[in-house]
């Protein structure tokens, strides 16, 4: 150990110009580094890393591996010296960056991509990023879990409002996950805001736990920790190709969603990030998604001829993410206002909001085998508490009041203080939920 | 006043990097709590914080969870230090090694098996459903929390208590025993409070480590407590969001009052009681039967305190472990991949973990001098901006070493915040708390005679704390080492913030890696096996080093 | 012990001038002025509290005088740092380090010195033979007896040839026997080194024992120096009187002319003193135990005594002496009367004549 510490600092000391050395190579051959900062995991980018240092020798390949959010924050603080590629799944990741002026315009030479997957456009339209994999969310369970508590598998979302999945469902928050937040968006725009927002707080009243990962939505269903999963289609494909007893199913209403890479601005090796990218788009690079370990949905329809049988092509199955025409300029607007509403109104207040969805669904039950009237007008109420959110459809689309929640440019402050907003919110949500959850138990007692 | 220029030195060296390692990154990224929109000074974002009921509560709950952890690690440290300082027994080493393995809870991998063996369909759950037909929520809510908490950060009291215990003057029980106190009255009324700086130090260190604790929270979804709510808010809603610092400051202020309330209880009261040759506790030979019940006691606690790591270990050699009580089958090819791939990770992890130690102990050494031992103006300040480093997510830390010295560029042209040895400084400045708590405690506990007798024969001050201190402080110096060297061994929020290559990657990256997805969580669970027992065989080597020093010039083989 | 000394010390002069010592608002020393002659075995005596050690502590550099000097050998070391003052300190406590071998706790101070390997083999060899524990030298401090380790501490302290030996209540942890024993040895060690020595105490006798001078603290000023029988015989006030020794003090006046005084009690009782007497403002004196002589009542007055009446409240045997406490108006006297053998005690409760020769009553400042 002490040995590697002083060839280090002899290195150091010695040599200063060694690092120095980097990119002083001849004209029309690749630099010998190339840095990329990913939120993938090992087995993707390892994967490709082999490929491609395979196809260039001389072009040594450095992956950083950092969730997204730790990704943008190193690529925005790195500015003066800058890793190469940034390379992730949620697209909004890249927005941000796009943004900050911190990423590079490319035009791939890759033939073949179509504009559009599912009816998302799989390119950024300015030219800052492109998409290189698909992905659809879905829902993953547990075979051992649902068959020990006897449980039927569900097949759409409307399955998970079923009162038998009480405590058995898990979501990540959409604020973690840039993924989860499409999900939410697809269900938003599909069936309207109101609805679409009565239809997920009553999953919500489902939920076992909402996670602070991503990745701790497929954990636990690997687990056996929770039952039924929302989650990316991958982490479904990849926990069943490991072993775990677990299935993925598309519902109707689901949208593709493309895994992007771009070219972070100021690279300081830009031709090999070019041929990393063309790298990724060629039909080698496609056909690597199919690796059952990865299990991402090529962009290259092409590439699906050598997928393994029953593997979703959504070029072929044109239902596949067809159910609801994804609107990202919508979604983009209201994005950190759609997530602090989810936060505020499900992820902080599971308590409150899982124990009245309880008391609600037993009210029903004895409703139904002794109706009452005034009882059954209480569980009218507390249902219509329990699936109302205090922002209107209208307010989604008005930009001054989403804007309350998006970065301030200095010099013109919001009209009301983000934090002033989510008090309501949150004071709000409680209170619903205690109402609901008296109501409920009133009405229970009415039909006793 | 006689002028100390070597002491102010000392001072001024220890202040300069401190501010420019730890108060200048901090507040390069924190001081967006003190501005409004336009980037003026205002306070309103606190007036916020504390009008928001969502904060008020994760407060309260803070506080509480932070306070039953306390509670519980006490009930668990308490008897573990008492047998092995009181009694001979057969592997008393042992539980001094084992019991600071729960500080090694490798990331991710510590939570999955957490989950798997106490999770609502756990092991244990899935036992007691089967059998008795209920379960315990042990892991829901802010009772998980406490669970988790307690049995991770017990070893700060059992390591502050046990090096306290041990440097009792036995004249001092001896007196007592002579009055009539004997048993456990003896050991509450004499004993425990004559080791109170190190449970002190030990119990602030598990308030303020659970109070400012985020990852436990977040694997276990809770999030209306306060470090969650700010980790959510700085890395969600972005960096420029206020009230994620606002938290931040809130953290750091509470954090300072707790240890100043800590130091409080300590005022005034003279605790330094080696005098006359140290020598420590009458140890006595327990009768077959007690040390029969003694050790199923000690049994019983190490089992649950460690049952994670078991979890990990059956995760590392297990096939598929999915809504079962154990895996479904087990294999070894985990390790054979993890050794393929990743040895480089152990060999960082040792260099990091270790030089950072190092640092933590000399520098946390050089502070509780000046402190205890001087009468400099401003000394305090050194301890309290040492100790706020605890309070700092290592997120936000991890940020400002790039805002702070991605721009600075060593020879050769990289980035000095990408340069390895900032791996060192940011876990040597996140872990410096431990030992400086470790080392006040220690020498609180030398009379100051011992020093003064060096310096009449003609030992300038550093001589003095060289030749005389820190050999004395041995006990309490190597319980520091270790806290930070287990620690920053696992520290993974501000690493994945700096790692810039592979090749500096330590094993908490590696195994951040692993865990990403469904394939890796054997592999990561190995990788997780190996950190725990290349730790934990460091731990006990430096235990065995230190228990030999100290038989050395213990009692222990007197002749009269 | 040998007493041939291994080592070769300077005899120095200490001055202390004008220091006084503060603890934030408390104050401890006020304006110290002495001066310790080269060579002297000199004793800081009085209570606890009185300063003594903290007098101690600043000739050995630790805490510091707001006003003044400390001398020694004429160099003004005021500010220097304990470790540049070349002054043996023995603690209380004796303060061996339990990490370090007897040898190496008294060989610390050599190396800090500098010294070659084998000058501080030679003079550790030597130090510990002059206090005979050589064959102890690879041993621990707590594997000696309380005895053994004072001697390790003279040693340590010795052995690096201070100008000054300070000694700071170095007995107290002994027990009676073992506290004689080593104070003769002390003496001798001291007498053979010529080594000037400072010796802080609270018990006089101890301090009688063995200094050549001493200075009494109380109140935060020395209250009189001397050599300790003068000291006895001619205590400065009521506290040095009472404070070495004991002391029968009587409240009044002096009377009468100048040749031929009287001291008038309260009670009224006349009490003839020596002529030409010093006349201090003082309304006391003293006189002690055994300067009395105790009769039956009613005997034969001994010519030129003062008497006074009483009765005998109780008696204590000590061994020479039985010491009676007799009542004596509203005061209670008490009398020391040398025990030989066979002699039988006064019996309580029966009235005695108490006579003093004017010689041995001392009039005190107040």
């Amino acid at each position: 150990m002490k040995r590697w510490v002083f060839r280090s600092l002899f290195a150091m000391l010695v040599f200063p110009g060694l690092l120095g050395t980097v990119g002083a190579q001849a004209a029309d051959k690749l630099e010998d580094k190339l840095v990329i900062v990913t939120s993938f995991p090992k087995e993707l980018f390892k994967a490709y890393a082999a490929a491609f240092e395979k196809k260039h020798p001389g072009t040594k390949v450095e992956v950083l591996n950092k969730p997204t959010s730790s990704g943008i924050a190193y690529v925005r603080e790195t500015a003066s010296n800058p890793p190469d590629i940034f390379w992730a799944s949620a697209p909004d990741a890249f927005e941000v960056l796009k943004a900050g002026k911190l990423l590079q315009k490319y035009e791939t030479k890759a033939k073949g991509i179509p504009e559009k997957v599912g009816g998302y456009p799989i390119n950024d339209p300015d030219g800052f990023y492109k998409g290189f994999a698909a992905s659809g969310y879905g829902i993953m369970y547990n075979t051992r879990y649902l068959a020990a508590k006897q449980l039927p598998a569900p097949k759409e979302w409307d399955d998970l409002k079923n009162p038998i999945y009480f405590g058995h469902v898990a979501i990540s928050a959409p604020s973690r996950s840039g993924t989860t937040h499409l999900t939410i968006e697809t269900i938003l725009q599909g069936e309207g805001w109101d609805k679409g927002w009565a239809t997920l707080m009553e999953i919500a009243g489902n939920y076992a736990t909402v996670t602070e990962r991503s990745f701790g939505v497929p954990d636990g269903v690997n687990n056996g920790q929770f039952g039924i999963g929302i989650v990316i289609d991958f982490f479904g494909f990849s926990s069943k190709a490991t072993g775990f007893p677990v299935e993925f199913v598309y519902p109707k209403l689901t949208t593709l969603v493309p895994a992007n890479v771009a070219i972070v601005a100021n690279s300081p090796h830009p031709k090999a990030a070019a041929a990393f990218i063309e790298y990724l788009l060629s039909p080698e690079g496609q056909d690597l998604l199919l690796h059952p370990e990865i299990s991402r949905l090529p962009v290259l329809p092409s590439a699906y001829a050598k997928a393994p049988a029953g593997f979703p092509n959504p070029f072929k199955d044109t239902s596949m993410g067809a159910a609801v025409k994804f609107d990202t300029d919508v979604s983009e607007a209201r994005y950190a206002m759609v997530n602090s509403l989810f936060d505020r109104m499900i992820t902080f207040r599971l308590k409150e909001l899982t124990a009245a969805w309880k008391a609600l669904h037993e009210a029903e039950t004895a409703l139904k085998k002794k109706p009452n009237s005034k009882g059954t007008e209480q569980v009218a109420q507390a249902r219509k508490l329990l699936t109302a959110v205090p922002v209107s459809s209208k307010q989604a689309g008005d930009k001054s009041f989403t804007g309350s929640f998006k970065k301030t440019k200095k010099g013109k402050p919001a009209p009301k203080r983000q934090a002033e907003i989510e008090e309501q919110w949150d004071s709000l949500a409680k209170q619903n939920y205690g109402k609901a959850e008296e109501l409920a138990k009133s009405a229970a007692k009415l039909a006793r | 006043m006689q002028r100390h220029p070597g002491q102010a030195a000392v001072a001024l060296l220890l202040g300069a990097f401190l501010l420019l390692f730890l108060v200048v990154p901090v507040v390069k990224v924190v001081h967006v709590a003190f501005s409004d929109a336009t980037g003026a000074l205002t306070l309103v974002n606190f007036e916020d914080f504390f009008r928001t009921s969502l904060f008020r509560e994760s407060f309260a709950n803070s506080m509480y969870v932070a306070g039953m952890s306390v509670v519980f690690a006490s009930l668990i440290a308490l008897p573990l230090a008492y047998f092995t300082v009181r009694f001979h027994f057969r592997g008393a080493i042992l539980i001094q090694t084992l019991g600071v393995i729960p500080l090694i809870m490798p990331p991710f991998v510590g939570a999955v098996a957490m989950q798997l063996l106490f999770g609502r369909n756990g092991s244990l759950n899935l036992l007691l459903d089967r059998f008795f037909g209920f379960t315990i929520p042990i892991m829901d809510g802010l009772n998980g929390v406490i669970f988790v908490e307690s049995i991770h950060y017990f070893p700060f009291i059992l390591l502050n208590l046990s090096a306290a215990l041990a440097n009792i003057d036995r004249a001092m029980e001896e007196a007592a025993q002579n009055l009539g106190a004997s048993g456990i009255k003896l050991f509450r009324q004499i004993v425990f409070p004559l080791a109170l700086p190190g449970y002190v130090a030990g119990a602030a260190l598990v308030f303020i480590k659970v109070f400012d604790d985020l990852g436990t929270p977040l694997v276990l979804n809770v999030t209306n407590m306060l470090a969650p709510q700010a980790y959510l808010r700085i890395t969600s809603i972005g960096l420029t969001d206020p009230i994620g610092y606002v938290i931040a400051v809130i953290m750091v202020v509470f954090s300072l009052a707790a240890l100043w309330a800590s130091a409080l209880t300590l005022k005034g009261k003279q605790y330094a009681t080696i005098q006359r040759g140290g020598g420590g506790l009458a140890k006595r030979r327990l009768k077959p039967w007690e040390q029969a019940v003694a050790m199923g006691l000690i049994v019983l606690i190490l089992l649950v305190v460690l049952s994670p790591h078991v979890g990990i270990f059956l995760l590392s050699i297990g096939t598929i472990w999915s809504f079962s009580v154990l895996p479904d089958g087990y294999t070894l090819k985990h390790f054979a991949e993890v050794f393929a791939e990743s040895t480089g990770f152990i060999t960082n992890t040792f260099l990091y973990a270790g030089l950072a130690a190092a640092a933590d102990v000399i520098l946390g050494t050089a502070i509780a001098y000046l402190i205890l031992r001087t009468r400099l103006v401003g000394r305090q300040v050194l301890d309290y901006v040492a100790t706020a480093a605890l309070a700092i997510p290592g997120v936000v830390l991890g940020i400002g070493y790039l805002r702070t010295f991605y721009g600075v560029e060593l020879p050769g042209g990289q980035p000095l915040a990408t340069f390895w040895v900032m791996l060192v400084v940011v876990y040597a400045i996140r872990r410096l708390p431990y030992a400086l708590r470790a080392c006040v405690a220690a020498l609180h506990q030398v009379h100051v005679a011992m020093e003064e007798a060096a310096e009449t024969l003609g030992a300038a001050k550093l001589t003095t704390v060289r030749r005389i201190v820190m050999p004395l402080m041995a006990g309490g110096m190597l319980a520091g080492f270790v806290t930070s060297f287990v620690t920053a061994a696992v520290e993974l929020s501000a690493t994945l913030m700096l790692v810039s290559k592979n090749a500096d990657a330590p094993l908490s990256y590696g195994i951040y890696v692993y865990m990403q997805t469904a394939a890796g969580r054997g592999p990561g669970a190995a990788l997780g096996v190996i950190a725990v027992v290349l730790v934990g065989l460091g731990t006990y080597l430096s235990n065995r080093l230190i228990e030999r020093g100290r038989r050395q010039y213990s009692l222990e083989g007197n002749n009269q | 012990m040998s007493a041939a000394a291994p080592l070769a010390i300077q005899s120095t002069e200490v001055t202390i001038e004008d220091v006084s010592v503060a603890f934030g608002a408390t104050r401890v020393l006020d304006n110290v002025s002495l001066t310790i002659k080269p060579g002297e075995f000199f004793a800081f005596l009085g209570p606890s509290g009185c300063g003594k050690s903290t007098l101690l502590r600043l000739i050995a550099g630790f805490g510091e005088s707001r006003t003044g000097c400390i001398r020694i050998g004429g160099a003004d070391i005021t500010r220097l740092p304990p470790w540049k003052r070349n002054v043996g300190m023995v603690f209380q406590s004796y303060a061996l380090w339990p990490h370090l071998t007897i040898w190496d706790n008294v060989a610390f101070g050599l190396e800090q010195r500098r010294f070659a390997r084998e000058e501080i083999s030679r003079r550790v060899e030597a130090a510990l033979g002059m206090v005979g524990l050589r064959q102890y030298a690879q041993r621990r401090p707590a594997q000696l007896s309380g005895g053994q380790q004072q001697r390790v501490a003279l040693a340590r302290t010795l052995v690096i040839e201070p100008q000054v030996l300070l000694l700071d209540e170095p007995l107290s942890n002994l027990d009676a026997k073992l506290r004689v024993q080593m104070r003769h040895e002390i003496v001798e060690l001291q007498r053979g080194l010529g080594v000037t020595t400072i010796y802080v105490t609270h018990d006089q006798e101890e301090a009688n024992a063995i200094a050549d001078r001493m200075a009494i603290l109380n109140d935060r000023v020395i209250q009189q120096v001397g050599v300790p029988m003068e000291m006895y015989d001619n205590p400065a006030n009521r506290f040095v009187a009472q404070f070495l020794g004991i002391a029968n003090v009587l409240e009044g006046e002096i009377t009468g002319r100048d040749s031929q005084p009287v001291f008038r009690t309260r009670a009224g009782e006349i009490l003839p003193l020596t002529a030409g007497i010093p006349r201090p403002n003082g309304r006391h004196i003293m006189f002690r135990p055994q300067s009395v002589l105790l009769q039956p009542s009613g005997g034969p007055a001994p010519t030129g005594r003062a008497k006074l009446t009483g009765r005998v409240r109780d008696a204590e045997f000590l061994g020479n002496i039985v010491r009676y406490r007799v009542s004596v108006g509203e005061q209670v006297l008490l009398a020391d009367v040398m025990h030989r053998r066979g002699e039988a005690y006064f019996t309580i409760g029966v009235a005695v004549d108490l006579f003093v020769a004017p010689e041995q009553l001392v009039v005190l400042n107040d």
